[in-house]
């Protein structure tokens, strides 16, 4: 299990938890929540640029401190 | 909750005498609010920026009310829009839904679909939007496989293209909608979901389907369990009694619910959507927006060369600045005159000259006219500005700036969205405040609260009259202009966390990056129409009144009856009072102090103000004849920075917030910050001049 901003880009996750609270369901409210499958479109090193992910055929773009808080498991 | 219900309980009482109620359902930017106001003639806002409808607006076309639901993703009960579209399922009971799917992101309208169905059994038609735009990007709908697996009718339209508008009409009032069969199976959670259906009765939640009811008090719905409560306890206790002993024995009943949800929506997005890889041209505008390095340079040189052509366009400026400094004033000037503000200014320039010069019916008539004047110059400046917007944001480029500008602009605790206001608002404040309406409202608050503290052009011309009649040297003004900038800067922010503090309600401190990234595409021309005729109309009805209003009545303030004092030096006098604690003499301090009422209605009349008060036509000489001292001089400047916003700026605060409240704690807070800054910034210079 990693979080989503160190999850290789070009993966498939499947997401395990969310934050709580107003972020958690902003994210739960774009299909972002235990059990759905993400693809992460982009995602480099550099400190502060977001993680990009795809979800039911939608991109969103994550923070880097938000998506520190999600955690994963790499699917493939 | 007791938000969303307050609204559907209002617009319950609205539509008592329809027969019929149509719900329009989709996810944000599923082009819902579009369809809604073509089908019903209804002008209204497009933007790219998801939950635009955060109400429910109704309509009705003959006996049947049309509502438009705020756009979401699930009904998990999660949002206030989930809450408000799942009370309105349950209280208005909806004899149609309408779904509205978004051509550019079928697979999240298949996951909403899949819900809706399980959740409520009445018929259900189905339009698939941007059908055109959808086949641009390589995405294809097997419309007729996924309506025959669903059972329902599914038909495309494009609304921009206004091919299928009879479609629309058709869907909301043929009877031609079906049931759909659509199951979704839960495995080990069957038998305790038929437990809890057994004790629910139907008639009290129709057309919400007790199965879904049933589902949702496991996967602990709020919102379901409210529901539920409502109409007996029992079954909330029922709900409770087999959640403890699933969750004894380990079960993950929020996990089962959810991913059987979304692997029936996978299986029929894999089944009945194709995507071939995205536009080239858009891929390759996205691996330089979305580059960590590259994209905020991007974004950065984006905003710039907008910021540059919506004011050259308009109002001449910064373009003639450059010209200027290239020693092309000749240029320069043809620029300011035929900008579109200026020939608005010499029409009306010309009206003014033609009325005889004489009496009463003049003063009136011209001050009039002035007023009107000032409504006018405004008008293409915020068609300008609001035509790049409507481009930068329906091309997907507004979002992409967004994001990649976000990481530097949170520590400022400023989202990536309110760049382009604030950025705006150098040029003028009046379009920034009024483009600031695309922000989540707990950000817009300090938005509008801060931008009045950023320098616009018209306070630049005063700016630069004062540091070139007073500073020598080109490093010396340099530097006083550039300190003077970065105090605004600090004020505007210092004074964005504290509106935020009074303000922001329950928006989060700091705030953070969840966004749709909506698909690059060609700008279309006709929504850019749309953004422009919809502010326009805007500031011609709500603020072109108070406007011309305040103009006429500070026209009259500074005309002298026959001959002698008139109320505005009166006032003037007053307020120069407050320039004496800097040693300023009673003449100047008076001149200063009319020449701050007059620079209330527009800024840059300050420094006329000033050389008409000497006589002098070129101002910048007049300015000279104030003889301040440099610390004088850099005191004062700060005031006349901060120390009211102009009419239309506070014209454009009020109708934006709403809040006579809001518009008067502005002016007097403006009115204090500048004071305390002006007496600040002289002590300050006089000590430390005193020790050089």
């Amino acid at each position: 299990m990693v979080s989503l901003s160190r999850a290789p880009e070009g993966a498939r996750v499947r997401v395990r938890s969310v934050p709580e609270g107003s972020v958690g369901s902003m994210l739960r409210s774009r299909g972002i929540m235990p059990g759905s499958v993400l693809f992460v479109v982009r995602s480099s090193s550099v400190a502060w640029s977001p993680v990009i992910v795809e979800v039911m055929g939608a991109r969103i773009a994550i923070g880097r401190d938000v998506a520190d808080n999600i955690e994963v498991e790499v699917v493939d | 909750m007791r938000h969303a219900h307050t609204k559907t309980v209002h617009v319950q009482d609205e539509i008592r005498e329809c027969n019929d109620i149509v719900l329009l359902v989709g996810t944000p930017n599923s082009g819902k609010s579009t369809l809604f106001n073509q089908a019903t003639g209804g002008k209204s806002r497009i933007a790219n920026w998801p939950g635009v409808t955060a109400d429910l607006h109704y309509t009705r076309l003959g006996e049947t009310c049309i509502i438009d639901t705020p756009g979401v993703y699930t009904i998990d009960g999660g949002s206030i829009e989930e809450e408000i579209l799942v009370n309105a399922l349950i209280s208005l009971k909806p004899g149609k839904i309408v779904f509205v799917m978004d051509g550019l992101q079928p697979e999240a309208s298949i996951y909403l679909l899949t819900q809706l169905l399980e959740a409520y059994e009445g018929p259900v038609e189905v339009l698939v939007t941007k059908s055109l735009l959808s086949h641009g990007a390589g995405i294809h709908i097997d419309v007729d496989g996924l309506s025959s697996r669903l059972g329902i009718r599914i038909s495309r339209v494009s609304l921009l293209e206004g091919v299928g508008m009879e479609k629309v009409r058709e869907a909301v009032s043929s009877n031609r909608a079906q049931r759909s069969r659509l199951r979704i199976g839960y495995g080990p959670l069957e038998p305790y979901i038929h437990i809890l259906e057994q004790v629910i009765d139907e008639d009290k939640i129709s057309p919400v389907s007790k199965r879904w009811l049933a589902v949702q008090l496991l996967a602990g719905d709020q919102v379901a369990r409210s529901v539920a409560s409502s109409i007996g306890d029992d079954i909330v206790r029922e709900a409770d009694r087999i959640k403890s002993a699933l969750a004894s024995q380990g079960v993950d009943l929020e996990g089962i619910t959810a991913s059987a949800r979304l692997d029936a929506a996978e299986a029929l997005a894999r089944r009945f959507v194709v995507r071939r890889a995205p536009g080239e041209l858009g891929a390759r505008i996205d691996r330089i927006m979305l580059h960590p390095v590259l994209g905020p340079l991007a974004s950065v040189a984006i905003l710039f060369a907008a910021f540059f052509a919506v004011f050259s366009i308009s109002l001449g400026f910064p373009l003639d600045m450059v010209l200027y400094s290239l020693g092309m004033s000749y240029a320069a000037t043809l620029i300011e005159e035929y900008s579109l503000a200026g020939i608005v200014g010499m029409v009306f320039d010309w009206l003014i000259s033609m009325i005889p010069d004489q009496g009463l019916a003049w003063g009136l008539v011209s001050g009039v006219l002035s007023g009107v004047g000032v409504v006018a110059s405004f008008i293409p400046l915020i068609a300008v500005a609001t035509a790049f917007l409507a481009l930068l944001e329906d091309s997907g480029v507004m979002t992409r700036i967004a994001v990649s500008l976000h990481p530097f602009l949170q520590r400022l605790d400023v989202s990536g969205r309110s760049i382009y206001p604030y950025l705006l608002g150098l040029g003028c404040n009046v379009p920034a405040i009024m483009t600031s309406r695309l922000l989540p409202a707990g950000e817009r608050m300090k938005v509008i609260f801060s931008i009045p503290f950023v320098i616009c052009s018209a306070r630049l011309i005063v700016l630069l009259a004062f540091v070139s009649a007073f500073f020598r040297g080109p490093l010396m003004q340099a530097v006083v202009a550039v300190s003077i900038y970065t105090l605004s800067a600090l004020v505007a922010l210092l004074t964005a966390k504290a509106a935020h503090r009074i303000y922001g309600g329950q928006d989060p401190g700091r705030p953070y990056l969840i966004m749709d990234l909506p698909l690059m595409h060609k700008p279309s021309i006709r929504v850019v129409w749309w953004s422009v005729r919809s502010s326009l109309a805007h500031f011609i009805r709500r603020m072109a009144g108070p406007i011309t209003l305040a103009a006429v009545i500070i026209w009259l303030l500074l005309q002298a009856p026959g001959g002698g004092s008139s109320m505005g030096h009166t006032i003037g006098s007053i307020l120069g009072a407050i320039f004496k604690p800097l040693g300023v003499g009673e003449e100047q301090s008076q001149i200063l102090g009319l020449a701050g009422i007059a620079g209330s209605l527009v800024k840059e009349v300050i420094v006329e103000t000033i050389g008409v008060a000497y006589g002098s036509p070129d101002p910048r000489e007049a300015v000279t004849m104030l003889g301040l001292t440099p610390a004088q001089a850099y005191s004062i400047l700060v005031f006349f920075m901060f120390y009211t916003p102009c009419i239309a700026t506070a014209v454009a605060v009020y109708s934006e917030s709403g809040k006579p409240r809001i518009l008067a704690s502005l002016i007097a807070y403006s009115l204090v910050v500048a004071v305390t800054l002006m007496y600040l910034t002289y002590m300050i210079l006089e000590v430390g001049s005193r020790w050089l």
